[in-house]
């Protein structure tokens, strides 16, 4: 008897919804965040809001460090290159030419890729630890250089405001940046990038960069040219985390370098982390979850004493601290494991 | 089988001959290849020349550099300079070692080698999307063509895991399996990409009666089935004695003698080295 699961055609095997309850699970789900800002106004919008454009930057980081396996400690740097990017786009045009918001942010996430690539190749020569220094070191020069106003004829300005009227393309479509608008546009790109993560996942190339994160030496050997593919996964993950730095600024309103520092590239850790590395579901649960968790903590410490909102850092070290130590896969694998026990329950085995 | 006596105390001549087939034009082959690792000379000065659908063994004691020499052909290691190799007649001596797998030359690990967080299937399945896979695009947005690249890829490597019995393992970690299966699916991964030539380091190493049996079958199958040219290296004479056209004994990085299986053994230079040493 055939038990277990138990496939009719290849299409079937493949497909994001293999199952009934997931299937289910989508069709009755998927409306939800549609249909939430008729019941969530205000700051909790905008806080979901967030949550989507920061979820679109952990999952690039998913796809470089999840998939392909290499430390990328420059978060910070390659959403601030998304940023003023597409601030300096929309001011002035690209070639003198308005291409509207979302062009503008997907030339920002190019910039960004063509950043990543460049610090990606000499993970030809080098292993792990050397990439995570030297893309710390970009995230050095990159708060160093958009904070030195000298380089204003580069950057355009430390401190840009962006404007809120923007054509969504070119000058059609007009928005004005409301909370209605932001909640939108960011959710479509999140499930656009989410999207795009889970293919690549379950497409050859995602097998082929876990192979080369599991072994490289083998990989090249059975005919997978490697570099090409790290560079690939630099670029994808560098691009994915551009275009969520230039929604990040559009959604701010106002771009500085003290939004794209070293914390934010380990707030994003810690997010990743605590959804479970190389899950795409794991990393939207992981921001989620971490996000609601900080906006609590910080009203909390408010509360407390004025200054006390210092103590985040520790928060996001006893997470990581927390997770690695229960369960290193990450909640989506622990909320599986339960899964299991509960079906099994009462048995033990 | 050597008839006259003399062959069993004088070194045999014949089995001293340089390469049978000239290495430029085999199907693969090196010439005047010696690889050194600071002051240990690996191998040294060897010239190869495999025909095709051959079936050739090369065997030697411990550190004889056997996977050195394998590691030569398929460039993973490049040799010392003024050393060639050639796959299909080419010169492939500056050819990276991927393109070399993509140009039909196939290997197994003596050590494995497997992706270790993937099940069985994915094992396979990576490198099978190295024959055939999407565009960027396709892959991204899994539609069209992308998808329908992947069904047939899917197909293929059932394919492959039905013939290697891999079939019931084929949603296994690869951590829990045992040492026989893991051989086999390092087997199947190299099969996916359809190789013209079959490098295998010791696939019989470490494996039980029962299960080196299973495996020598499917590697007799699959030779004469689909006249794949078979490089196989093996610790244990007995075991290849039977089954390869060609012998090659390497000792200390040279090869000391090569010809008939039956001849070799019979060499008493060779049972020299293997007595002296096993
Ligand atoms: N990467 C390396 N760096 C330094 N020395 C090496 C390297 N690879 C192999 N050697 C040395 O070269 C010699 C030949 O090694 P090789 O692994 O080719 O032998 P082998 O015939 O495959 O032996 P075994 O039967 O144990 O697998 C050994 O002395 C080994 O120590
Ligand atoms: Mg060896």
């Amino acid at each position: 008897m055939p038990c277990g699961e138990y496939f009719t055609s290849y299409g079937s095997r493949m497909g994001l919804f293999r199952w009934r309850t997931q299937r289910i699970a989508l069709v009755l789900g998927l409306p939800i965040p549609f249909l939430a800002p008729l019941a969530v106004q205000g700051g909790l919008l905008s806080t979901i809001t967030q949550i989507y454009i920061f979820a679109i930057a952990v999952l690039g980081l998913n796809v470089i460090l999840g998939y392909a396996g290499e430390i990328v400690l420059a978060q910070g740097a390659f959403m601030a290159i998304g940023a003023y990017a597409t601030s300096q786009i929309l001011a002035d045009g690209l070639f003198g030419v308005q291409i509207g918001l979302l062009p503008a942010i997907m030339v920002g996430g190019v910039f960004a890729a063509f950043v990543a690539i460049m610090f990606g190749i000499p993970s030809f020569r080098v292993k792990g630890f050397y990439i995570a220094i030297s893309t710390l070191a970009l995230q050095f020069i990159s708060e160093w250089f958009f904070n030195n106003g000298q380089l204003e004829w580069i950057h355009g300005g430390t401190q840009q405001t962006i404007p809120f009227e923007v054509g969504l393309v070119g000058q059609w479509f007009t928005i004005t940046g409301t909370d209605m608008e932001l909640y939108f546009i960011s959710l479509v790109l999140m499930l656009l990038f989410a999207l795009i993560s889970l293919n690549l996942s379950r497409s050859g190339m995602g097998k082929v960069f876990r192979a080369i994160h599991d072994n490289d030496l083998a990989a090249g050997v059975l005919g997978i040219n490697v570099f090409r593919n790290k560079l690939l996964a630099f670029a994808i993950g560098g691009f994915m985390i551009g275009v969520s730095g230039g929604l990040f600024g559009y959604y701010i309103g106002f771009i500085s370098p003290d939004y794209f520092t070293l914390d934010l590239t380990l707030q994003h850790y810690v997010m990743l982390l605590f959804g479970g590395l190389g899950r795409v579901w794991g990393a939207l649960l992981g921001v989620g979850i971490v996000t609601i968790i900080q906006e609590f903590l910080r009203g909390f410490l408010q509360s407390v004493a004025a200054n006390a909102t210092s103590l985040e850092p520790v928060f996001f070290g006893v997470i990581i601290i927390v997770v690695l130590a229960v369960e290193p896969k990450g909640v989506l694998a622990a909320l599986g494991q339960l899964k299991d026990y509960l079906r099994k329950w009462p048995f033990a085995y | 089988m050597s008839s006259d006596t003399t062959s069993t105390t004088e070194p045999n001549p014949a089995l001293r001959d340089g390469p049978k087939v000239p290495p430029e034009q085999s199907v693969l082959g090196c010439k005047d290849v010696t690889k050194t690792f600071g002051a240990v000379t690996a191998v040294d000065d060897v010239s190869v020349g495999i025909d095709e659908g051959e079936w050739i063994s090369i065997v030697g004691p411990n550190g004889a550099g056997k996977t050195t020499l394998l590691n030569i052909l398929n460039g993973f290691y490049d040799p010392d300079p003024g050393g060639q190799v050639y796959l299909n007649g080419e010169d492939v001596t500056s050819l990276k070692s991927f393109k070399r797998a993509r140009r039909g030359l196939g290997r197994t690990f003596q050590g494995l080698e497997l992706f270790e967080s993937e099940d069985v299937l994915e094992n396979v399945m990576t490198v099978r999307a190295v024959k055939d896979h999407p565009n960027l695009l396709e892959a991204l947005a899994f539609y069209g063509p992308g998808r329908k690249t992947e069904a047939q890829n899917m197909q293929r490597v059932e394919e492959v895991l039905d013939y290697l019995e891999l079939w019931e393992y084929r949603h296994s970690e690869i951590a829990g399996l045992p040492l026989g299966i893991r051989r086999r699916v390092d087997l199947a991964r190299s099969l996916v990409l359809e190789p013209d030539v079959l490098l295998l380091d010791e696939a019989m190493s470490g494996l039980t009666f029962d299960e080196k049996y299973d495996m020598i079958r499917f590697i007799t199958d699959l030779h004469e089935q689909e006249n794949l040219t078979l490089v196989m290296i093996e610790h244990d004479l007995e075991v290849v004695t039977d089954v390869s056209d060609r012998m090659l004994v390497l000792q200390k990085g040279g090869i000391i003698a090569r010809g008939p299986p039956g001849d070799v053994v019979e060499d008493p230079e060779v049972r020299r080295v293997y007595t002296g040493v096993d």
